[in-house]
């Protein structure tokens, strides 16, 4: 008997190119910048489906959507940090630069953490390898959120543990890596705007026209 | 240039779309031929009629004929050793789960403390109070030369940690020592160490005091190592039956399939689990086999009843109780016990237990005695506490 408990990937390519379009279009009718922002785009893409992915493992986990749940997340992950990333590649040069040099950076050394973790455990595989790299330059793509995201998370987490009875470790866990990966992609938005606002205004074809 | 930067771009944009979207892994199960067992070595399996279920899709079907080999045979002593109280009746019959952590839970004095058995061979004796029971364990080790050396340049799994004592007796020794019934099948090797031409593997076992009958093997979906769910009914004196299923699922895959499945390795493997029972209740009720997906998970007859009730035991690996696997597990055993939220290894209820009734049309199917599903509070050595549930008929 075949089992799909859960829409195929055909459906999650599709939400993401829909969600995706509109500034995508807009991107592209950007004269002389389209490299720079496919770059942007392709980081912020990367760095918040990563974000969203990794924060939202633990708290989908405790629903009935599970992996669906994980799913929507990345994808609404993905979409946000595109066009975060595509607003700041068409608006700032020098701030796609730093986002594709603290990507690379974080990337290394992320991997290089997956490496050490391949020798140690059982198992381990490549893929794991690429994970932790992954993760490393999502939080190197947007390096101050993340970090001010984990330390919060972590706060709030660990207060709580200690104040709310039912509120335990793993909830902590939970707390941290969420509020990273809040950090993380809200910085990327910030960042954005901040860079349309720096650069020249440009029209985005939306369904609805929307003037930064 | 500027063509070449966009592709680059939107490429890696597409890559991390699909690998990071949490997306579940479908599985296929489909019985066995008959005569099918594992490891091919195993002539245990010409005198005992064994249902073996397991997916049917690659790369599972390769990786789990790796694992089978380097595994001993099934052990099944149907028949408890001991006379055991003759009187006390089957009601209420005791179902009880507990992960042994290999040879650290003390299970001579598990039994005599908390099910009133004193072990000693087939001279075993019960106390006042004595009630029938089936105990469910993981992570039980046997120490065997029936089992082969471990293969040249192959990782084996490591042996579970345990703290060394000297009672440590593997559960083929244990449970003849206690005149019980048993059926145990290794899912994989205990480390690749060698102890004077015996090696030792790892795996679910029934022990009952009650005769066991219709053997069940369930290759889980593979995820991390290979888990086999066993299965076997006990039978009342009316002739009703009762199916119990110990099972053991992963801890967790690697990150890479944590992220691109959306942490559904769990689910996974429960839903394999489901759906083995199906294609085992379908055979049985004279419903053909079908490869489709028109009776996904808990095939229920026109009325909405299963055909034999089953309850489903064992470490479930979880860290909360309302995680996704938990929730799902509802559905398919609808008199299930309510979670109690309590733990059972460490700080994580990781061990629940799972009931569904069959089709009532004489109303003598096994009812749950309300408020007796609950947790033991020793440990007995292992890093688990038990837990423990009433059926009455």
């Amino acid at each position: 008997m075949t089992t799909r408990p859960f829409p195929r990937r055909a459906t999650t390519l599709g939400l993401v190119l829909l969600l995706t379009a509109g500034p995508a279009s807009a991107a592209a009718q950007t004269a002389g910048s389209s490299g720079a922002a496919a770059v942007g785009a392709a980081l912020g893409g990367v760095a918040g489906g990563t974000f969203a992915a990794v924060g939202s493992i633990f708290p989908c986990t405790r629903t009935y959507a599970g992996a669906r749940c994980v799913r929507t997340s990345s994808i609404m992950g993905t979409a946000l940090g595109l066009a975060s990333g595509m607003a700041i590649g068409s608006g700032n040069l020098e701030e796609v630069e730093r986002m594709a040099s603290g990507a690379a950076i974080g990337f290394a050394i992320g991997s290089g953490f997956g490496l050490v973790i391949k020798k140690v455990i059982l198992y381990s595989t490549w893929g794991d390898v690429l994970a932790t790299g992954a993760i490393g330059m999502a939080v190197g793509t947007s390096p101050e959120g993340a970090l001010i995201g984990l330390g919060a998370g972590a706060i709030v987490g660990m207060v709580a543990w200690q104040l709310i009875p039912r509120f335990d470790l793993v909830n902590a866990t939970d707390a941290t890596l969420l509020g990273m990966a809040i950090g993380g992609i809200g910085s990327l938005v910030l960042r954005g705007f901040q860079a349309q606002a720096e650069g020249t205004a440009q029209t985005v074809n939306l369904p609805i026209n929307i003037r930064f | 240039m500027r063509k070449v930067s966009t592709a680059v771009g939107f490429g890696s944009l597409l890559c991390a779309a699909i690998g990071l979207s949490g997306c579940a892994v479908p599985h296929t199960m489909q019985p066995h031929p008959y005569g099918y067992h594992c490891p091919e070595s195993d002539q245990s399996a010409t005198t005992q009629a064994i249902s073996w279920v397991g997916p049917a899709q690659r790369p599972d079907t390769t990786k789990l004929a790796l694992w089978c080999q380097t595994v001993g045979p099934t052990v099944v002593d149907s028949i408890p050793g001991a006379r055991l109280s003759p009187d006390a009746g089957y009601d209420p019959l005791l179902v009880v789960t507990w992960n042994l952590k290999g040879g650290s839970g003390d299970l001579v004095r598990f039994l005599h403390d908390e099910l009133l058995l004193t072990c000693n061979g087939s001279s075993s004796t019960t106390g006042d109070g004595f009630r029938h029971f089936v105990l469910t364990v993981q992570e039980a080790y046997r120490r065997s030369a029936a089992i082969s050396p471990f293969p040249e340049g192959e990782t084996a799994p490591l042996a579970i940690d345990e703290e060394p004592w000297s009672g440590r007796q593997d559960i083929v020794t244990l449970a003849r020592q206690c005149g019980l019934a048993l059926y145990y099948s290794p899912s994989m090797r205990n480390g690749a160490t060698e102890f004077d031409g015996e090696r030792e593997d790892k795996g679910n076992a029934i022990l009952s005091s009650l005769p066991l009958h219709d053997f069940l093997a369930i290759e889980l979906p593979f995820e991390t190592q290979r888990r086999i769910v066993v299965g076997a009914t006990v039978r009342h004196p009316s002739g009703d039956s009762l199916r119990v299923l110990s099972l053991h699922l992963d801890v967790s895959p690697g990150l890479w399939r944590v992220l691109k499945t959306g942490n559904s390795s769990r689910l996974r493997q429960a839903l394999g689990i489901v759906d083995a029972l199906d294609q085992i209740e379908r055979s049985r009720s004279g419903r053909p086999f079908a490869a489709t997906s028109e009776c996904q998970h808990a095939c229920q007859d026109s009325a909405g009843n299963y055909p034999i009730s089953t309850i489903l035991t064992g470490d479930f690996n979880t860290w909360t109780d309302g995680q996704t696997v938990i929730r799902h597990m509802y559905d398919y055993f609808p008199q299930s016990p309510p979670t109690d939220g309590l733990p059972t290894r460490g700080e994580f209820p990781a061990d629940h237990m799972f009931f569904r009734q069959r089709a009532s049309w004489d109303g003598d199917e096994p009812q749950l005695v309300t408020g007796s599903y609950r947790r033991l509070d020793q440990q007995y050595g292992s890093d688990h506490k038990a837990r423990l549930l009433e059926l009455r008929w």
